[in-house]
């Protein structure tokens, strides 16, 4: 529990450097467009176009909804995998901080989680104007989206943690990260339904976290039924280990990383 | 020595001696194997007010033992005791960030070095002042000269007061008027009880600025002690080398 505490402790005396640095950096990433901040807004919106494109309008499957069904997974898809990629680099590449200036590393951890979070809220508010566009009727159970989010977000944020430590000593992390995620991408229910499976297959997929999220997201937000809460405790359950292993690396090695980045 | 800042205690720091580069997957579950010490045993102490030199070659281990003292990297072996606030390397904007306006890696550069938006802002005006950048605080980091970049780091890191100061040899900071300018700064710091370690590989700096001195050679403390005969030590070492 100390491991814990610590990390709450390290977080709220530099709150003015995570808060900031999230904000400058995000404000750096645009400063020379000439949409800036809608870029955050365009982003989702043509990700989700382009999918669209091919799978309904090229390939002409999905059937009515198939639209607003592929994005409800998208958003959150593209926030696990943008979170994950970075996550590996988010230590080594604050190399020239690191050399000069002592920052606990979790700030930086948690720098590159909040700013991929804030991108994922945006996303989150093109997929509310998909909602509507689509007539998805309102219920009570989209508030259940919360709860989801907030798992998802805890997932992340162990599997960034870890991520962010061996990244530092095996570079080729980052590459292989893609290949992950991009395995996890395709072995989800991203751009089929769990329905059309096979009960064996189904089982199978459910070994992939991102099976759990996306159902339950599409449960919340189009089948109006609750998420899958009991996925969703285990891989609590799996982050809140995950967080403890990570934070103790990290914590252990805080001053190891500014020999070797 | 209870009137000591900070004390070193047979310190010894080591670096993994294997390129990152050549390093394999197996190489992260095997337990490290060698090692290269580039600090063996160093023992000295800084007081509150005093000006402490560091002398050495190149390669002796100066600067790890300003990544130490700065609490960026941490000792294998000894004790090292800190009684007050961490140490801070005068860096010339660390971590500014090209894109954002000048005041903007004020903050920043402030933020990193551990202070919070309360304390920079108090120091804002007199930071920007000094810098003598004027409008140029309000535009992008990008489009300033290097000497404009030097200004403002010094000035921030300068202005926001650290309890010990760590610099690292003669800043090579803007043009001679503002070169006159940090020094001035910093000697008026000095006699302001303010507690400054100078690392350098001059010998008469040694003699004009500080109080005491270590001289380190190859991880290994040579000498410790009054820095004018540290200083006529390390000279006379020099010229019998060369």
């Amino acid at each position: 529990m100390f491991i814990f505490r610590k990390l709450l402790m390290d977080i709220r005396s530099r709150k003015d450097l995570i808060y900031y640095y999230a904000i400058y950096d995000l404000k750096s990433n645009t400063a020379r467009t000439f949409f800036g901040f809608l870029w955050w807004i365009i982003d989702p919106i043509i990700y989700m176009g382009m999918f669209y494109l091919l799978v309904q309008v090229i390939l002409g499957r999905g059937g009515p909804n198939y639209g607003i069904f592929l994005f409800v997974a998208l958003i959150p898809l593209k926030w696990t995998i943008s979170t994950l990629v970075e996550g590996t680099s988010a230590i080594t590449s604050k190399a020239s901080i690191l050399q000069q200036i002592y920052v606990p590393k979790i700030a930086f951890v948690v720098i590159s989680v909040l700013k991929n979070l804030f991108k994922f809220l945006i996303g989150l508010v093109a997929l509310v104007v998909f909602l509507i566009i689509y007539r998805v009727s309102f219920s009570t159970y989209m508030l259940e989206i919360i709860g989801v989010i907030i798992c998802n977000f805890l997932f992340l944020l162990s599997l960034t943690t870890l991520a962010a430590h061996f990244g530092v000593y095996f570079r080729d992390l980052k590459n292989i990260m893609q290949y992950i995620c991009r395995a996890m991408y395709y072995l989800s229910p991203v751009m089929f339904s769990m329905e059309s499976l096979s009960p064996g297959i189904k089982l199978w997929l459910y070994l992939n976290p991102l099976t759990v999220f996306i159902t339950s997201y599409r449960n919340v937000l189009l089948n109006h039924q609750h998420a899958e809460w009991i996925g969703l405790g285990i891989l609590t359950l799996i982050s809140v280990i995950l967080l403890y292993l990570g934070l103790k690396l990290l914590f252990k090695y805080d001053k190891e990383y500014a020999k070797v980045v | 020595m209870s009137n000591s800042l900070l004390e070193l205690r047979d310190v010894w720091v080591s670096y993994p001696d294997k390129e990152i580069k050549k390093r394999n997957l197996l190489s992260i579950f095997r337990a490290r194997s060698k090692k290269f010490w580039a600090l063996k045993g160093l023992n000295f102490d800084v007081k509150q007010g005093e000006v402490l030199g560091v002398i050495g070659r190149n390669g002796s281990g100066k600067s790890t033992l300003l990544k130490l003292l700065s609490g960026l990297i941490a000792q294998d072996k000894g004790e090292f005791i800190l009684r007050g606030q961490r140490p801070i390397l005068l860096t010339l904007g660390a971590g500014f960030q090209p894109e954002l306006l000048g005041i903007q890696n004020i903050y920043l550069n402030g933020l990193l070095l551990g202070y919070n938006r309360a304390e920079i802002e108090a120091k804002l005006d007199e930071i920007i002042e000094f810098s003598e950048l004027g409008e140029f605080i309000y535009k992008p980091v990008r489009t300033y000269s290097s000497g404009m970049k030097s200004r403002l780091g010094f000035a921030t890191a300068i202005t926001l007061e650290p309890q010990i100061l760590l610099l690292d040899e003669i800043l090579g900071v803007g043009d001679v008027a503002f070169r006159a300018k940090c020094e001035a700064k910093i000697k008026e710091k000095i006699k302001g009880n303010q507690t400054v370690i100078i690392v350098t590989h001059s010998d008469s700096m040694l003699r004009s600025m500080c109080n005491r001195a270590v001289w380190i050679h190859a991880g290994e403390q040579m000498a410790f002690g009054d820095a004018t005969s540290v200083a006529a030590e390390y000279s006379a070492f020099m010229k019998r080398r060369s």
